[in-house]
């Protein structure tokens, strides 16, 4: 019993005996035995609980890196697809530039066209004299 | 102190123990404690049965606890504390209960076929018409020898308003008993 019961205004004696046998708490071995036995049971359950946290923490840790691998994986193949469309774009457009380039036919050549028959009569000039 | 004497440095032992997985030594502290935890929580939660509920919830936390307890201290009034907690969120769980069906539950949970007494009929009566707080500081001070400091401790309030909660629950007390004081 504390040092600080009975120091002022106590409930009567009778009364105290009332409450005291209101609240006995079970008696006999067997009842705290067996309590000791559930919230021995209720602790194994939890701790089977934690761990199952635990791994279903990893496993959901491993789908997230998975997931994020999944579409980081996704996003660099569009990425590289886009990347590849670009420059082959580049390439054929320099490429179509270049050959048209080539291919085209300057306007002075054109009028050279004629210019066979003029050269070569002018030779035939030159060798006749 | 009001805890029941035991060898501290054995039950710091027993934690220290517990703290590093060994459930022998936890399911040791639990024997232990257990009917000083039972106490506590029937102070504050009335009924038997919850009283029970709120033990195993109790124990069930401070096993998740352990490595928070700082094994300079006593276990027993961290645990009390624990319980005491537990047992405070259940009560609030329960106070969507009406009044009468608290006081009905309260009474039961007395209830002893074998007793007619007078004195006892009416102090449960009258225990159920106390505000649970006072009600809770009442039994664990006048029942089970808490000292105002722990109490205060348990219940999270200021050691003055465990005094004050004291003083007023036995004033009511007295006053829904008055017509027996001749008989008491």
């Amino acid at each position: 019993m504390s040092d600080e019961l009975r120091l002022n205004d106590p409930l009567p004696e009778p009364v105290l005996e009332a409450a005291h046998a209101l609240y006995a708490p079970p008696q006999g071995e067997a009842y705290w035995a067996s309590l000791e036995a559930r919230i021995m049971a209720r602790i194994a359950d939890s701790a089977s609980a934690q761990w199952w946290t635990v791994v279903g923490g990893w496993a959901r840790s491993s789908l997230a890196v998975a997931a994020a691998a999944v579409v980081a994986a996704v996003v660099g193949a569009l990425l590289l697809h886009a990347r590849n469309q670009e420059l082959r774009t580049a390439y054929e457009s320099a490429t179509q530039q270049a050959i048209a380039d080539s291919i085209a036919i300057p306007s002075g050549a054109l009028s050279e066209r004629d210019g066979p028959d003029t050269r070569g009569a002018t030779f035939r000039d030159v060798i006749s004299q | 102190m009001s805890e029941p004497p035991r060898n501290h440095l054995d039950e710091r032992a027993l934690a220290a123990a517990a703290q590093r997985g060994d459930h022998t030594a936890f399911g040791a502290l639990v024997r232990l404690h257990q009917q000083r935890a039972y106490a506590v929580a029937r102070a504050i939660v009335t009924v038997h049965e919850d009283a029970e509920d709120v033990v195993q919830e109790a124990f069930v936390r401070a096993y998740q606890a352990l490595d928070r307890f700082n094994l300079a201290q006593a276990f027993g009034p961290w645990l009390n504390r624990i319980v005491a907690n537990a047992a405070l969120d259940l009560a609030r769980r329960r106070k969507v209960r009406a009044t009468d069906e608290l006081n009905e539950a309260l009474a039961g949970s007395f209830r002893d076929p074998g007793e007619a007494d007078e004195l006892r009929r009416r102090l449960r009566e009258a225990l159920a018409q106390l505000p649970e707080r006072m009600r809770s500081v009442l039994v664990l001070h006048d029942i089970e020898g808490f000292a105002h400091a722990e109490i205060g401790q348990m219940l999270g309030i200021p050691e003055g308003t465990a005094r004050s909660d004291l003083h007023h629950a036995r004033h009511r007390l007295r006053g829904m008993l008055q017509d027996l004081r001749d008989e008491v």
